[in-house]
This record gives C-alpha cells, structure tokens and sequence, in this order.
C-alpha cells in the first residue's frame, strides 16, 4: 500500500471498530470513541501515544472536576457556573504555557462538557462520566493496537536525523561566522540561525515522541533534554560570537585572539564528535584543552572601547569552548558511550512568577465567552444546540485562546464546510443504510478519504473539522433517529457561537493583528526599560522577593517577545497597511532578538561588578547613557519608529566619546592597587555591553524606519 | 390595524421579525463597515468594535421600524 494512503487507512479501521464494539456494547454516544481516534491519529506511533496519553489523562482529570464542581454546588447555579468558568480558566492558562498543552485543554473541555450533559440531571453524572472515560479509553487502546500492529511507525529515525542536522548546522554556522578575514554575508548568518531554531522546535516535538516509542530515548531521556537545553543555549552563543566578529571587522579592529584558527579546529572536531555519536559511532577523539590567550600588547594600542569589543568577543568564545565541552558529555551520555549514571539530577523546580500578560488574556477571553454561552443558554429561550452551544464555546474557545493570530473566519469557514458535508451525509446517505457492515463500510469510506484527500499539514484545520462535524451529527447510534432539527441546529449554532468568538475578539482587549504587534513592541520596550532601570542598584544589595519576581518578569518579557511577534507577523494583513513589506516586518525580529541579548547581558555584566570605585568613577556618565536608553525604550515602545537611525547613531556617538575621555582620565589617574586585572576586564565588559545595547537599538531603529507605522496606528472595523 | 406580533414566513419555516431585522442590520452593517475601511474614514472612530455594534442596533432600530415591522 502507497504510504500516504496508510495513515487513513489506519484511522479509518480503527474508527469502524470502534463504532463497532461501542454499538456491540449498547453504550451510549458511541461517537466520542470515534472523537477519540480521530483527534489522536498522527503521523508516528510515538506522536499519538503521547497525545493518546494526553487524552486520557485529561479526561480523567475533568471528570474528577466535573464530578466535585456537581457535588460541591448541587443548588447553586450561580456559584457552580462561576466555579466551572474559574477552571476552565485555570486550565486555559496552564494550556498556552509550554507544557502538556493537550493535556490541560482536554481537561477543560472535558469538565465542561460533563458538567453541561450531567449538571441539569445529577443523578445520572456518574454514568455519564464513566461512559465518556470507557469510550475515550476504547478509541484510545483501539487506534495504539492499529498503530502498533500495521505499518507501525518509529519516530527513531526522524529523531536521529534531526539531532544529527542540528550538530552539522551549529558546526557550518560556526565554520561560516567566526572565519576572520572573511567577507560573511549576514543574510547566510542569519538564515544558518532560522533553520537552527526550526530545528531546535522540531527536534523538541521530535523528543515527545521519541520518548514514547524509542526505548533508548525513553532511557536517557533526562540527557536528552538536557541536549536539547544545551544546544538551544549554543546556537544563541555561536550566534553572539558572530555577530561580536562582525562587529570587529566593520570597525576594522583586530580580534587579538592569538590561537583563533587552533580553537575553530578544536571546536570542528568537537561538533564532529557529536555528530558520530548521534550515528552511533564512537567519537574519535576527546575535547582538548585550549589557551585562549589575548594580543596583549595589541590590546593596549586599542581606544577603550575596541578594548572593550575584543574582551566580549573573547569572552564568547570562552563560552563557546565551555558550552561545546559540556554538549559533548551530554551527547556522549544520552548515545551510551559514557561511564555516568544513567540518570542526571533533576532540575530545581521554578521560581514563582508573575503571571504572563498574553495568557492571562487567553483566560479572560475563554472565560468571558463561556459566560456569554451561559447566559445565552440561560436567558434565551431554546437558543440552539442550548448545553451543547455551552460545550462548543469553551471547545472553540480555548482553540482560539491558544491561536489568538488567527482570524475567525480562518476557522468558520472549514467548519461551516464540515457542518454542510456532515449534514449532507446525515440527510442523504445514512438513512438508507442498514445494518453494520452498510454503515461500517460507510465510515471507512469516508473517513479513508477525509483523511487522505487532506492529508497536507496545511489542510489540517479543514481535515479535524469535517471529520468532528460527521461524527457529530452523524450522532451514530443502536437506535438511530433522522431529525431535520439535528441540521437545523448545528446550522445555527455555529453562527451564534461565533458571534460571541467575535465579541471577545475585540473586548476587552482588541485582537487584530497589528494592534497585537504594537502591543507586544510596547511591552518589549517597557520590560527593556524595566530592566535597565534596576541597574543603577548596588550590586552588594540584596535583591527582595519583588524586585527579583520583577526582573524574572521583565527578562522573561524581553526573552519571548520577539518570538511571539514572528508568529503574530506571519498573520498580519499586509493589504491594510500600505508601506509595509513582509520582509521589512520579518527583519525587525532578529533586531528586536539581538537588543534583548545585549540587555540582558548588559544587566547582567553590571550586576556581576565588584569594584564599586570604578563605577562610582563613572556614574554620571553611565547614568546619563542609561537615561538616554531608557528615553529611546520609552518613545520607541509608543512610536516604533519616531527617530530615525541617523539620530540615534548621533547620540550614541556624543556619548561614546564623552564615555571614552571619561575613562582615560579613571584609567590614568588609577595605579595597579586600585584596579586589578579582574576590574579591568570587567569594567571593559561593562562597556562593551553598553556600546552593545546601543548598537543594537542603532540597528533596530534602522530597521523600523523602512515600515510606515502610520497605517498601523489607525483604527479599523 | 395592529400589526403586531406576527411572524415572517420562510419556505414554511416561521421566524420572529426581530431575527430577520436583525440579520439583515447584521449584513447592512458589515458592508457599511467595508466601505468605511476602504475610503480610510474608520480611523476617526475612537473604537470601531462598539461602532459596529451601535450600527447594528441602529440598522435594526430602522429595518425594525419602516421595513418589517419588529
């Protein structure tokens, strides 16, 4: 059999079987064995036994919600809707975090759904639950049985192959980027780190799978995530290391660094160890040591500030050989060829934080429209689908909480396709069949082609909805009934429920696009301001429980801003914005990743001082360039682009000089007591770091200025 | 004569008047909305969304009074 056509072939059978024993058994709503398959099935076994496990696992869990919420608030509609809607929003947050977002979204749905088919007929809410526990189950154990006894398919290979591609692609980004003398295309830079990070992501879903049909992933699995830890932190380095030599090439100054071409060669052998190791073989040697050892007379012939560049660029490199070692004991570890223990220490459990803003508001949207269907549900009389219309919203509610980039017509217009298809098959075809091997050889057609004609990743969203839809109102039963009301209800609900996805796509907060963006551009300049407003403090402080929950929130904003915005910029409508190219919006976000790196380490590097002489030495200066940042933060957070580059690069040049001049005086007027060697290397690091931070937002402005922002700020239906 | 209530007949399916009215506010609406857009002229609303909502009122208020009797 063709391979395309194994996977359908493979949800089809299990779906007929399913039908098959749940009509066998006489249980009612035989098809939530058949959601079960369906929303399972894809394309490796160890990608659907995780998600399977998911499934099951969050069913559980709301069901034992479901059943203390009807418990709990017997006599209470107000409390017990009130309590349904506070979970489902805890559920909503935990489900837009970075882990087992299935698992908390079926949760959800699930405690909602049990509590609208059991909460207006309590004594029936234990069956009720159960027969949605043993259905799930059945499509479950169904389609792993399927799975694993026809074509079963490995993630192994995938896995391998694609730990293997992210080895060769940080050793052609370092082979690439830190050659001297070499005229290095950004753009090829840049491209190296986007495939490197596509790989990181796919490798990430690659380990969930793996974990479940891989043994030898299962075993080492802490070393794998400690390889997938490692090599994320790696690529950001690497990509700083280049970005540092480029910085020395542009500003013609040597990079001092005597044994440059020994320490690339050590780290090529190092990635080429990695490599053999993840296919299997031995590695053929071990990391060396290396002496990274600085020009120091050429050190000296340097300004101050080129002295600073070279001591950041060394610094990374330092990093590189560090983190390269590290990786190649981890590898060694996760591939069997090491004498550790099969199991590293845990990590310690996070810190508590603030709650992140664009989750929150993935609660508030899900929340308020479940309430919209309660209410509807309550006060309108025989508003269509009535506790189903209750279920969808927080179903549909909670798809679009996690893709809030998404437009509702996106959604609505696959599924209205599946209500039509679904309601055409009810109407036309089932009523003239029967017996089961009429209507299994009807489902296995169906679903076969459902799942093949759309099999394309793109075609997904279209594939889920026809096949939920023919499920649902298909409503397969022992003692099925043809109604035109089944239709005329789903025709309607969906409407209405989509009206209510429209009022919270605009209140409180508006979703659009571009409205997003700036949003999330403000933000991003207020927490970079945030950050730098914290620096002046003495480093021999202690920080409180506040202070430090504040600077986790503002670096974790700065952090993952610019990764939310690239998925915000692939869903702008470029045709209401004149003056706006794709390409200009996609090269704000390397920018926007580059300043939030210098931040940090500018933050950082300023903490780690010690020698408080220094610093007071220079803290009018410093201060006056922390104010001009935090200025440009602030204005830039509300206008993107209201200064121009040339500006900015006039400012940074005024204040680098007055800077330079400064330090020449601390320097010159200092004896070898008062600064130690250490100082000085910090104090060059402090430099180099602000010289960053400034450079990037020189970059960034540059940037910016090719978008006309004017059209972003205008309001729109 | 009263004309009121009375229900609007649909191939044999009786609807409430306000439905239709507001159905058809909710289409008027929407094309008034686009026209808005393209000639640029939403920009002078503070927050579009809740103009969209009064329009519809609106719409239905007028649908409701002179066309099909709410």
């Amino acid at each position: 059999m063709p391979e395309k056509a194994r996977e359908p072939f493979k949800t089809a059978l299990a779906i007929v079987i399913s039908y098959g024993i749940a009509l066998a058994m006489d249980w009612g709503n035989p098809y939530w064995a058949a959601f079960a398959v369906a929303f399972v099935s894809l394309s490796t076994a160890g990608q659907s036994f995780n998600k399977a496990a998911m499934r099951m696992f969050g069913t559980l869990v709301g069901i034992v919600a479901a059943l203390s919420l009807i418990a709990l608030f017997p006599q209470q509609r107000w409390l017990f809707i009130l309590a349904v809607s506070v979970y489902v929003g805890v559920c909503t947050y935990l489900m837009t975090g970075p882990k087992k977002q299935y698992f908390w979204n079926v949760s959800g749905f699930v405690c909602v759904l049990l509590c609208m088919s059991a909460g207006p007929d309590p004594v029936n809410a234990f069956d009720t639950a159960v027969l949605r526990a043993q259905e799930t189950g059945l499509g479950i154990l169904v389609y792993s049985l399927v799975t694993s006894l026809l074509w079963p398919v490995s993630s192994r290979k995938d896995f391998f192959a694609v730990a293997g591609q992210l080895a060769s692609g940080q050793r052609q980004f370092c082979q690439t980027g830190l050659k001297p003398g070499q005229d290095s295309d950004p753009g090829q830079a840049q491209a190296l780190k986007g495939q490197l990070l596509q790989a990181q992501t796919k490798f990430q879903k690659l380990l969930d799978a793996a974990e479940s049909d891989t043994q030898e992933v299962w075993e080492m699995r802490r070393y794998w995530r400690l390889y997938q830890e490692q090599t994320s932190k790696l690529t950001s380095v690497i990509g700083s290391s280049v970005q540092s030599l480029a910085e020395l090439e542009a500003s013609k100054t040597p990079h001092l660094a005597t044994r440059l071409d020994s320490f690339l060669a050590e780290l090529d052998n190092r990635f080429a160890g990695i490599g053999s190791m993840i296919s299997g073989q031995a590695p053929g040697r071990q990391p060396e040591e290396i002496d990274m050892a600085l020009d120091a007379a050429g050190l000296r012939a340097l300004s101050q500030f080129q002295r600073a560049a070279v001591v950041v660029f060394h610094d990374r490199l330092k990093q590189l050989d560090q983190l390269t070692r590290t990786l190649f004991e981890t590898t060694r570890n996760a591939n069997g060829f090491g004498e550790a223990e099969a199991v590293p220490a845990r990590t310690a459990l996070p810190t508590l934080q603030w709650p992140d803003p664009d989750r929150m508001l993935a609660v508030i949207r899900v929340m308020l429209t479940l309430w919209l269907a309660f209410l509807a549900w309550i006060y309108v009389d025989s508003i269509p689908g009535g506790t189903s219309m209750v279920t969808m919203a927080c179903v549909y509610g909670m798809i679009m909480a996690s893709i809030p980039m998404v437009t509702l017509r996106t959604v609505f217009k696959p599924l209205m396709a599946g209500v039509v298809f679904g309601s055409l098959m009810y109407m036309l075809v089932l009523p003239h069949l029967s017996g089961f091997l009429s209507l299994g050889t009807l489902l296995f057609v169906t679903t076969f082609s459902l799942c093949y004609f759309l099999s394309d990743p793109k075609q997904a969203l279209a594939k889920t909805f026809a096949l939920a839809m023919f499920v649902s109102i298909a409503s397969i039963d022992n003692q099925q009934v043809y109604s035109f009301m089944v239709v005329a209800t789903n025709v309607l609900m969906f409407p209405v429920l989509f009206s209510m996805l429209a009022v919270t796509a605009y209140f409180p907060v508006n979703l659009r696009q571009e409205k997003s963006f700036l949003r999330l551009l403000n933000r991003y300049f207020r927490s970079s301001g945030g950050l730098l407003s914290d620096m002046h403090r003495d480093a021999r402080h202690a920080e409180t429980r506040f202070e430090r929950m504040r600077k986790v929130f503002h670096v974790r904003e700065v952090s993952s801003i610019p990764t939310k915005l690239a998925g915000w910029a692939k869903f702008l409508d470029i045709k209401v914005l004149p003056g706006t190219d794709v390409k200009h919006v996609q090269a704000l976000l390397p920018r926007l990743q580059d300043l939030a790196g210098r931040t940090k380490e500018l933050v950082e590097v300023r903490r780690s001082m010690s020698n408080q002489r220094l610093l007071n030495a220079l803290s009018d200066e410093a201060m006056d360039w922390r104010r001009n940042l935090q200025q440009a933060f602030e204005r830039l957070g509300s206008a993107p682009a209201e200064i121009g580059q040339e500006d900015y690069r006039t400012r940074l040049d005024e204040l680098t000089r007055r800077l330079e001049a400064r330090i020449r005086e601390i320097l010159d007027r200092s004896t070898g007591e008062q600064i130690s060697r250490e100082d000085g290397k910090d104090f060059y690091r402090l430099l180099g770091a602000y010289r960053g931070v400034s450079e990037s937002l020189v970059g960034y402005t540059a940037a910016a200025s090719a978008i006309d922002w004017g059209p972003w700020h205008e309001e729109r239906f | 004569m009263n004309p009121f209530p009375h229900e609007i007949a649909l191939s044999e399916i009786l609807m409430p008047p306000l439905l239709v009215a507001g159905t058809l506010a909710v289409i008027a609406t929407l094309i008034t909305a686009r026209l808005l857009n393209k000639y640029r002229l939403s920009r002078h609303f503070s927050h579009p969304p809740l103009v969209f909502v009064a329009l519809t009122v609106i719409y239905t208020v007028i649908i409701g009074t002179f066309f099909i009797r709410i």
